[in-house]
C-alpha cells in the first residue's frame, strides 16, 4: 500500500456524519455513495451519548470523489443531521 | 377516537387537504380501499400504476399542490418507480403510498412482496416504511412536508397490511420534527449585494431561468427583475411559461434544441444569472465551452446544485422567489437603472432573432414554398405547422403537455407560453409515455382549463390505455399525436450520426389504427393528413367537452429538429436549419 493510501494521507479525508438512529439509515448513506460513484475507503458506525443519534465515520477518497459534492449530497439525506 | 391504520391514513390525507388520489387497488393495499369509499377524497381508478404516478405528477405541475398516488405492493410498487424517478429529476411534489405485505411476512419472499423502500431509495427525496399504526399521522405529515418544501420531490410511504388493520388512537401532530431537514428560505444579504453589483456592472447579462422559478412561484418577481434591469431572459425546458414568450426580453429556450439567440446569448454573455436552474447537460453542451466569458450568479434552494457543474462567482442558497425579490429591492435602492448600457447587447440579440428564428420548410396552403411529397402528391403536413395552428386555435392559458422526443422539442419551440404552469413535460428523466396520463392529471387538477397533449406515436403507445380511465372518469383531455411512424428523435440521431442506418425505429403510421384505438376507448378519434384539415379538426376537438379526443396527425416522417447542438459539442457549434446560412463561429456581430 502506497503512503497515499493511508487513511490520513493526502487523498483521504474523514467525514464524521451524525445520523438519526433509524432503520435503514446506513443503506441510505452507503447507497448515496454507490449511486453517485463516490468511493468509500473505510466506514464505521457507532452509537452516541444521545440514543436518538448514531455517528457514521467515513474515510473518502477525495481524488475520485468531489468532497464538497459528497458533503452537500449527504446533507440532503433527511436522516443526516 | 380509535381508528384502524387504514382509516388513520385516509383521515391523514384529508387533513393534508388531498382532493384526489390516483390509484389501483390490490391485495396488500386492500384495507385502505375500504375507508376510501366513505371519504370525500376523489379516487381515480387507473389502468396501470405508471399512469397513476404520471397523473399525480401532471396534477402537481398544473396546480402546484402535491399529487398523490396509491398502489399495491410488489408489481404495483415497481410500476410506479418510473414516475417516482421522473418526479425526482423534475422536482415535482408527489406523495406515493404503496401497500406492503404484513410486517411479519417482510423478508420472506411473500406473494407480491418487494423491497419497495430499498428499490425507491435512489428515486425519492425520502421514504418511510410504517411499522406501527400510531406513527401514521406523523409520517403522513412529514411526507407532505418533505415533498412540498425546499427543493420539492417525490416521497413514498410503504404501508404494510397489518399496520392498516391494527388500531391506533387518533391524533394530528401540530408540527414536524425532522432534526436533519432545514430547507433554506431567505438569501444571505451580502450575497445579494454582491450579485447586485455584478448585475449593475454587466454589459452582456443573461438571466438563465430554470424550473425553480415555477416551483417557488417567482414568475412575478422574475418579470419585475427583468423589467427593472432590462436583462434578457432564457427559459429552460422546465421553465417555459415562467416568463412570457411575448415579453420583448424573452429569448426562449436554450440548450441542445434551443433557438440560436438563446443559445448564443449565453455563449457571449459576460454575466449569467442562473435562477433555479441546474446547468443540465442538455443546456450546457460541453461544459468547458459553456458561457466561457460569463461570471455566474447561481441561486438555488439545493446546496448540492451550487458548484456541482459550474463554480459560480456568487452562490446564493435560497428560495428563488425570496432571492429575486431581495435582489430587486437592493437594485431599486441603488437608484435608477441605466438601460442604455445594455442597448448594444439588446441590438445584437434582436439581429440574431431576425437572422436565425426557429424555422421549417412551410407547407401550409398559401405559403410561398409548398413542400409536397412528390409530383402530384398533396402537401406534406409539417409537425411544426400543427403546433403553430394548435396554439392559434386554443385559449392563451391552455395547458400543454408533451411526451419525450422530437414532438416535445417542437412543442417547446413553436408554442407561445404566456403563463406559468401551462407547460408540463418530462424534462430530466425523458420519460416516453408521460403525456397522456400527465394530461389527465392536469385536467383533473384544472378542470377550468383546456388541456392539450402533443404526443409522439411512439410515446402514445406506451401509456394510451389511460384513455379508458379518462373516458370513465369524464376527464376531457385532447391528444394531438404527431404521427410520423418513427421513433423520431432516435431516427434523427441515426440520420445525423449513424450514416442514415435506421435501426429499429420504424413504427408504421397505421399500426395501430389510432382512430380505432380512440373509439375503442370511448373517445372521439379524428385523422388529419393534409395542412388544410388541421384547423377544422382542432376546432372540432375543442367543441368536445364530454370525452377525450385523439387526433392522428399524419406528419412528415423525415422532419428533423433544428437548431441542434450535437451531443458533447460546444454550444458554439450549433447547427441551424439548412435554409439558414451557417453562423460564423465565435463571432460577436
Amino acid at each position: 500500500m502506497s503512503p497515499d493510501h493511508r487513511p490520513n494521507g493526502p487523498r483521504h479525508r474523514l467525514l464524521s456524519v451524525l445520523v438519526e438512529n433509524k432503520a435503514g439509515v446506513l443503506a441510505r448513506v452507503a447507497g448515496l455513495f454507490s449511486r453517485r460513484g463516490y468511493n468509500i475507503y473505510s466506514l464505521a458506525v457507532a452509537p452516541t451519548d444521545d440514543e436518538r443519534f448514531s455517528r457514521i465515520s467515513i474515510v473518502v477518497d477525495v481524488e475520485s470523489s468531489p468532497l464538497e459534492q459528497v458533503v452537500a449530497q449527504l446533507d440532503k439525506l433527511i436522516n443526516v443531521v | 377516537m380509535e381508528l384502524t391504520g387504514a382509516q388513520a391514513l385516509v383521515k391523514s390525507l384529508e387533513m393534508q387537504e388531498v382532493e384526489v388520489v390516483f390509484g389501483l387497488p390490490g391485495g396488500a393495499i386492500l384495507p385502505v380501499y375500504d375507508p376510501i369509499i366513505d371519504s370525500p377524497i376523489r379516487h381515480i381508478l387507473v389502468r396501470h400504476e405508471q399512469g397513476a404516478g404520471h397523473m399525480a405528477e401532471g396534477y402537481a405541475q398544473a396546480t402546484g399542490r402535491p399529487g398523490v398516488a396509491m398502489v399495491t405492493s410488489g408489481p404495483g410498487a415497481t410500476n410506479v418507480v418510473t414516475p417516482l424517478a421522473n418526479a425526482y429529476m423534475d422536482s415535482t411534489p408527489f406523495v406515493c403510498i404503496t401497500g406492503q405485505v404484513a410486517t411479519s411476512a417482510i423478508g420472506t419472499d411473500a406473494f407480491q412482496e418487494s423491497d419497495t423502500t430499498g428499490i425507491t431509495l435512489g428515486v425519492t427525496k425520502h421514504n418511510w416504511l410504517v411499522t406501527d399504526a400510531a406513527d401514521i399521522p406523523r409520517i403522513v405529515r412529514e411526507a407532505f412536508h418533505v415533498a412540498t418544501t425546499g427543493r420539492p420531490g417525490p416521497v413514498l410511504i410503504d404501508f404494510p397490511k397489518d399496520v392498516a388493520t391494527d388500531t391506533m388512537e387518533w391524533y394530528w401532530p401540530d408540527s414536524v420534527d425532522l432534526p436533519g431537514y432545514h430547507p433554506p428560505s431567505h438569501a444571505d444579504p451580502s450575497a445579494i449585494q454582491a450579485a447586485a453589483a455584478l448585475v449593475l456592472a454587466a454589459e452582456r447579462p443573461v438571466i438563465y431561468a430554470g424550473g425553480g422559478i415555477l416551483k417557488s412561484g417567482a414568475s412575478e418577481a422574475l418579470r419585475e427583475l427583468a423589467d427593472l434591469t432590462g436583462i434578457p431572459v432564457v427559459t429552460t425546458l422546465m421553465a417555459r411559461g415562467s416568463f412570457p414568450d411575448s415579453h420583448p426580453l424573452c429569448l426562449g429556450m436554450p440548450g441542445m434544441h434551443g433557438n440560436y439567440t438563446a443559445v448564443t446569448a449565453i455563449q457571449k454573455a459576460d454575466l449569467l444569472l442562473a435562477l433555479g436552474s441546474r446547468f443540465d447537460d442538455r443546456v450546457t453542451g460541453k461544459v468547458s465551452a459553456f458561457a466561457p466569458k460569463a461570471k455566474v450568479v447561481h441561486v438555488d434552494i439545493d446546496k448540492a446544485e451550487i458548484g456541482k457543474v459550474r463554480r459560480p462567482e456568487v452562490g446564493i442558497l435560497a428560495d428563488c422567489r425570496l432571492a429575486i425579490e431581495a435582489l430587486v429591492e437592493v437594485i431599486r435602492a441603488s437608484g435608477p437603472v441605466d438601460h442604455s448600457r445594455l442597448a448594444p447587447w439588446i441590438a445584437t440579440l434582436h439581429r440574431w432573432q431576425a437572422e436565425y428564428p426557429c424555422t421549417y420548410d412551410r407547407s401550409e396552403p398559401g405559403s410561398a414554398e409548398v413542400v409536397t411529397g412528390g409530383p402530384g402528391r398533396r402537401p406534406t403536413l409539417k409537425p411544426q405547422f400543427v403546433i403553430e395552428t394548435l396554439r392559434a386555435s386554443t385559449p392563451p392559458d391552455t395547458i400543454l403537455v408533451s411526451g419525450v422526443g422530437q414532438h416535445q422539442m417542437w412543442a417547446s419551440q413553436y408554442w407561445s407560453f404566456e403563463y406559468p404552469n401551462t407547460w408540463i413535460n418530462s424534462g430530466g428523466l425523458g420519460t416516453m409515455g408521460f403525456a397522456v396520463p400527465a394530461a389527465i392529471g392536469a385536467k383533473v387538477g384544472r378542470p377550468d382549463r383546456m388541456v392539450w397533449a402533443v404526443d409522439g406515436d411512439g410515446c402514445f403507445q406506451m401509456t394510451a390505455q389511460e384513455l379508458a380511465t379518462a373516458r370513465a372518469e369524464r376527464v376531457p383531455v385532447k391528444i394531438a399525436i404527431l404521427n410520423n411512424a418513427y421513433l423520431g428523435m432516435v431516427r434523427q440521431w441515426q440520420h445525423m450520426f449513424y450514416e442514415e442506418r435506421y435501426s429499429e425505429v420504424y413504427l408504421s403510421p397505421d399500426l395501430p389504427d389510432y382512430v380505432g384505438w380512440a373509439e375503442a376507448m370511448g373517445c372521439v378519434g379524428l385523422r388529419v393528413e393534409s395542412p388544410e384539415e388541421v384547423t377544422p379538426a382542432i376546432e372540432k376537438a375543442n367543441d368536445v367537452d364530454d370525452r377525450p379526443v385523439v387526433i392522428d396527425f399524419r406528419t412528415d416522417s423525415m422532419e428533423q429538429v433544428f437548431p441542434m447542438v450535437p451531443a458533447g459539442a460546444s454550444n458554439d457549434d450549433i447547427v441551424v436549419h439548412p435554409s439558414q446560412s451557417a453562423p460564423v463561429p465565435g463571432a460577436l456581430q
